[in-house]
């Protein structure tokens, strides 16, 4: 995944040629609507849909864009810049937690760490009493069978 | 009247209309959207352990077939997904052809589940689940259907208790993370560092993958969605299935943090589990001990997980019986798009119920 893998010169022609190719439907839309023309009334007129020539123009967009976007995204200078910003995110994060729990700890209150501490006893020992149901299930079924014999 | 005018006019008569479905749109999607009633296929909860719920929805048919089957949705988000309204629910499908159908809700992890691992994940509640089922069924041996991340772990607990597993369907389950796809770069060791985003965060907050899935697609996720929202806001049934949809995207849920940094560095970072040389608490998953009947679901267009990733599974693995579909749609679409349910859920079904008897 290195920075050498990702062509920028192609990118960037990508992107132009997206942006080209977007603009140049958006001329001729215009240029060929009849709006342009001096004409009045006439076959034109009747064939003119305005709504599904902005969807065109909206799906050639749509294509393009995606492309471009997927594209940038997927680049290691984006994934860098992610992981930079997840990173300083972290330590913030990270930071802010101390504070806090130094905080209520100097108040002599149960900070955040300590409930999660109870609540993860909690579930072990529900897990335990499972583990003991189980078990007496198995009891119950192996008495069963030799009662049976 | 002149052209121009008349234009004008027709251009004012659709702003008027794309004013109101606008705001018809805008009222549903935003504003006051309606309550939509999702994972509704009668069930009821056999076990519960923790967050952990097993779900066992109420067969349809007189006798089903012997061998239950397991659902093993992903850590991320919710597996209602698999039944997500009536009509759009591979466990509808697969209930009406005879199958006696599992799911495991994992729950929302709170802040205390962050030590959770693979390892427990695993070794504990799936194992825990598959004797539970094994037991209420009556049935020696399981069959697994594992989703996305869901089909992973399904992969790896097929390699560690090969001798539970009747049948593995796997649905666009990553094996192989060295093919070219976003999270595969996102998640790179140079550029993410796992370990002290987990130390920092404990769980993974679900913002933080949400807004990672959408980035994956921005146009489609922020725009054209939205875009064919109001385009279709007339159909009922379009509306309907968006708003479900819409309600599941939404519905995230925040990932343990000791599982998710596990994943990441062992399947997205080493890449271990396609080299067969992943351990979970000590012992290998050696993909080459699976030796069941293997139906490898691929989604064609997947962006999440890319096709090659999961491909390649079928070379890894001992079985003699194994067939890969790929079918033409995206990583959701293959559980809730009607043509899948349609055209390919039945024929899960059918494949299933051969190996189910």
């Amino acid at each position: 995944m290195g920075e050498e893998k990702f062509d920028y010169a192609e990118y960037y022609k990508k992107f132009y040629e997206a942006w080209e190719k977007t603009m140049s439907e958006a001329i001729e839309m215009w240029t060929k609507s009849p709006f342009l023309s001096t004409r009045e009334g006439g076959e034109k007129e009747s064939e003119f849909d305005p709504v599904a020539y902005y969807k065109k123009f909206y799906s050639i967009w749509e294509n393009s864009m995606s492309e471009v976007l997927d594209m940038w995204l997927k680049s290691p200078f984006f994934g860098a810049s992610l992981g930079k910003a997840v990173e300083k995110s972290s330590e913030f994060k990270k930071y802010l937690d101390e504070v806090m729990e130094r905080s209520l700890k100097n108040l002599h209150l149960p900070t955040k760490s300590d409930i999660d501490r109870i609540l993860a006893s909690v579930n072990k020992i529900e897990a335990k009493i499972n583990d003991l149901w189980d078990k007496i299930e198995e009891l119950k079924t192996e008495k069963e069978s030799t009662r049976a014999e | 009247m002149s052209f121009q005018s008349s234009y004008f006019e027709s251009l004012i008569r659709e702003a008027e209309k794309a004013k109101q479905k606008f705001e018809k749109s805008l009222e549903l999607a935003l504003l006051n959207p309606p309550e939509v009633k999702v994972g509704i296929t009668p069930h009821e909860v056999v076990f519960t352990e923790n967050k952990l719920r097993l779900l066992h929805y109420h067969p349809v048919v007189e006798k089903p077939y012997p061998v239950p089957l397991i659902m093993i949705f992903a850590l991320i988000n919710r597996p209602y997904i698999l039944d997500l309204r009536p009509g759009r629910s591979v466990v509808e499908v697969l209930l009406k052809k005879g199958i006696d159908i599992y799911l495991i809700d994992w729950g929302v992890p709170g802040d205390e589940d962050r030590h959770l691992n693979l390892d427990y994940y695993i070794n504990r509640y799936i194992k825990k689940v598959v004797n539970r089922v094994k037991k209420l069924s009556g049935s020696r041996q399981v069959s697994i259907m594992g989703y996305c991340m869901g089909g992973t772990m399904s992969a790896m607990y097929t390699a560690l208790y090969p001798e539970d597993v009747k049948n593995l369907i796997l649905m666009t389950a990553g094996i192989d993370f060295k093919v070219d796809g976003m999270l595969n770069v996102w998640g790179d060791k140079s550029n993410f560092d796992v370990d002290k985003f987990v130390d920092a965060f404990g769980n993974v907050p679900p913002e933080f993958l949400q807004v990672g899935f959408l980035l994956m697609k921005p146009i489609q996720n922020l725009v054209s969605k939205y875009v064919s929202f109001y385009e279709n806001i007339d159909n009922e049934q379009f509306v309907e299935n968006f708003l479900a949809m819409e309600k599941w995207i939404n519905d995230n849920i925040p990932v343990a943090g000791e599982v998710f940094r596990e994943f990441v560095k062992y399947c997205y970072q080493e890449n271990l589990l396609v080299e067969n040389k992943l351990r979970i608490n000590g012992k290998l998953v050696d993909l080459r001990k699976i030796t069941c009947s293997v139906l490898n679901l691929i989604a064609e267009h997947d962006h999440l997980v890319p096709p090659a990733s999961s491909l390649v599974f079928t070379d890894l693995i001992s079985s003699k019986d194994k067939e890969t579909i790929i079918y033409p749609t995206g990583h959701i679409g293959l559980a809730v798009s009607s043509k899948s349910l349609k055209d390919l859920w039945p024929r899960v079904g059918d494949w299933l119920i051969e190996r189910s008897k």
